[in-house]
């Protein structure tokens, strides 16, 4: 019986995936990866007639910082208007009127987003590999997929609380530049810290940002340019993001699940 | 099947005159309204490191690369090549202590200040460069040291400056490293011997030759032919200044 309803349940999960790749599919996203390698590959070229010298490591690490937002943007931008257009036309109300649970519901548009970028970062380290050796790009397409995994996730989250492009898209802006930045951030007020005085008002502000670093993945140690260029990845290093990677995509993952229960639909 | 768009007829004729018009509106603006500003941008100090830290987002060495190209780049504007005196060489060598503060392991700033921006015409301004080069070949010593042997031939040839050439190539040498060429290991020798520190050069290749650290054969000669001929040359030295 137990087995049986966890056979069903799983066959949900796939289909309604299967359903977000399809979306995918017909809202031309291929298209849009197609356009990025181009893109891709004509900066790498414009930077490799420009730099006088180290030219394979400037094309590398310029194409793997615009192939990393680009993937960024398209993941998230494509989440938030697949679920805005899902909310707006009420369809997840024909998907939830079904014996379907919204758990169900949200594994499954979740892990359908999850392929979706595993797929994109794939495609997008054949470019990359054709410039950089094959061990670094490898670490690099893990450590990408790891980071548009956590862009997905927060991007379900915030369009689950704000079920509106524009602001939802905002918020998950605003968490990435932070995420990013959280190391520097936290270093330059300790340093200013370190230089000044101890007033309240700096200790206050020190405080305040190392609680935020406390609850933001630091996304810096993530899909460093550095590995392509200087080959300095470890395996260390990616056993940690995988790590970082499991807890905050469970952390995010229980949020939307718990402001979905919230929603009285 | 049915095409998704409706003919090009279908647009009505005044949407295709509006479309036409603003077109050329647009090109007449820009030709004869948009002009490049004809004032140079003198460069100014970069920003502190730390908030370029954070406007790297994490991704540091992408943003050093794009800055080495800026600054290559900068003394090209409006289409007009600038002299390298015309740059203000604080802000630049501020400029590339910040590339190489942000990706330490580039070595483009040290090729930007050996090969372009030591081709100034201004014994102050390449001096600073040549200053810079050697701070930094401080740093990372095995990693830099080509530029610094860069800087002493340029300061020997180009300055006719043989006490820096000598500091150059002597802090190369203090630095040396398996895959440094020999010639680069020796170059404080030569320096010596032009210098006319016969007695220094001499003891130097004394010491090379006594280090064992020299495995070709003909190089071994060429050395002790040299260092004969140094005796030589100081013993003549010697019996002139005595005569006198």
């Amino acid at each position: 019986m137990y087995g049986v309803q966890r056979q069903r349940v799983i066959k949900q999960i796939v289909t309604l995936s299967r359903y977000s790749l399809l979306e995918a599919w017909y809202t031309h996203v291929a298209w849009l990866v197609v356009g990025i390698l181009a893109v891709g590959y004509a900066l790498a070229m414009f930077v490799g007639q420009i730099a006088l010298t180290e030219t394979n490591a400037t094309q590398v690490s310029v194409l793997a910082a615009f192939l990393r937002l680009a993937a960024v943007y398209l993941s998230c931008l494509f989440v938030i208007s697949s679920m805005v257009r899902e909310q707006q036309q009420q369809l997840w109300f024909l998907w939830l009127s079904l014996p379907l649970s919204r758990s169900v519901y949200c594994a499954g548009r979740w892990l359908g987003y999850a392929l979706l970028t595993l797929l994109i970062s794939g495609i997008l380290a054949v470019l990359l590999s054709c410039y950089a050796p094959i061990v670094p790009v490898l670490m690099w397409t893990v450590s990408l997929s790891c980071e548009l995994l956590i862009m997905i996730s927060i991007s379900l989250l915030c369009v689950f609380t704000l079920p509106q492009t524009l602001p939802a898209f905002s918020l998950v802006a605003g968490f990435y530049l932070l995420a990013r930045s959280i190391n520097a951030i936290q270093l330059m007020a300790d340093g200013v810290l370190l230089q000044t005085e101890q007033s309240l008002f700096h200790q206050t502000i020190s405080f305040l940002i190392s609680g935020l670093a406390f609850l933001l993945p630091d996304l810096s140690q993530f899909t460093l340019t550095s590995w392509l260029v200087y080959d300095t990845a470890s395996l260390a290093q990616i056993l940690i993001i995988l790590g970082q990677t499991v807890i905050y995509v469970s952390l995010l993952f229980a949020a939307s699940l718990f402001d979905l229960s919230r929603k009285n639909l | 099947m049915k095409s998704k768009e409706r003919p090009l007829s279908s647009v009505p004729k005044f949407i295709w005159s509006l479309l036409a018009i603003a077109l050329c509106m647009q090109l007449f603006w820009h030709q004869y309204f948009i002009k490049p500003s004809q004032q140079i941008q003198p460069l100014s100090m970069p920003p502190s490191e730390n908030v370029l830290r954070i406007f790297s987002f994490g991704d540091t060495t992408t943003s050093a690369k794009l800055l080495a190209l800026w600054l290559q780049n900068f003394d090209v504007q409006q289409g007009y090549f600038l002299s390298y005196k015309q740059i203000n060489y604080h802000a630049l060598i501020a400029w590339l202590k910040l590339i190489l503060a942000l990706d330490p392991l580039t070595e483009y700033p040290l090729f930007s200040a050996s090969y372009l921006y030591s081709s100034v015409q201004d014994e102050d301004k390449l001096r600073r460069m040549l200053d810079f080069i050697y701070n930094q070949t401080l740093v990372d010593p095995t990693r830099r040291w080509r530029w610094l042997a860069h800087a002493a031939i340029v300061a020997k040839h180009r300055l006719h400056d043989l006490p820096l050439a000598l500091q150059y190539a002597e802090t190369v040498a203090k630095h040396a490293s398996k895959d440094m060429p020999d010639w680069v290991q020796q170059m404080h020798i030569f320096i010596l011997e032009d210098m006319g520190e016969l007695e220094r050069a001499r003891l130097e290749i004394g010491g090379l030759l006594a280090s064992g650290t020299l495995t070709d054969p003909n190089e071994i000669l060429f050395f002790q032919q040299r260092l004969h001929a140094l005796e030589q040359k100081s013993n003549a030295t010697d019996s002139i200044q005595r005569h006198e």
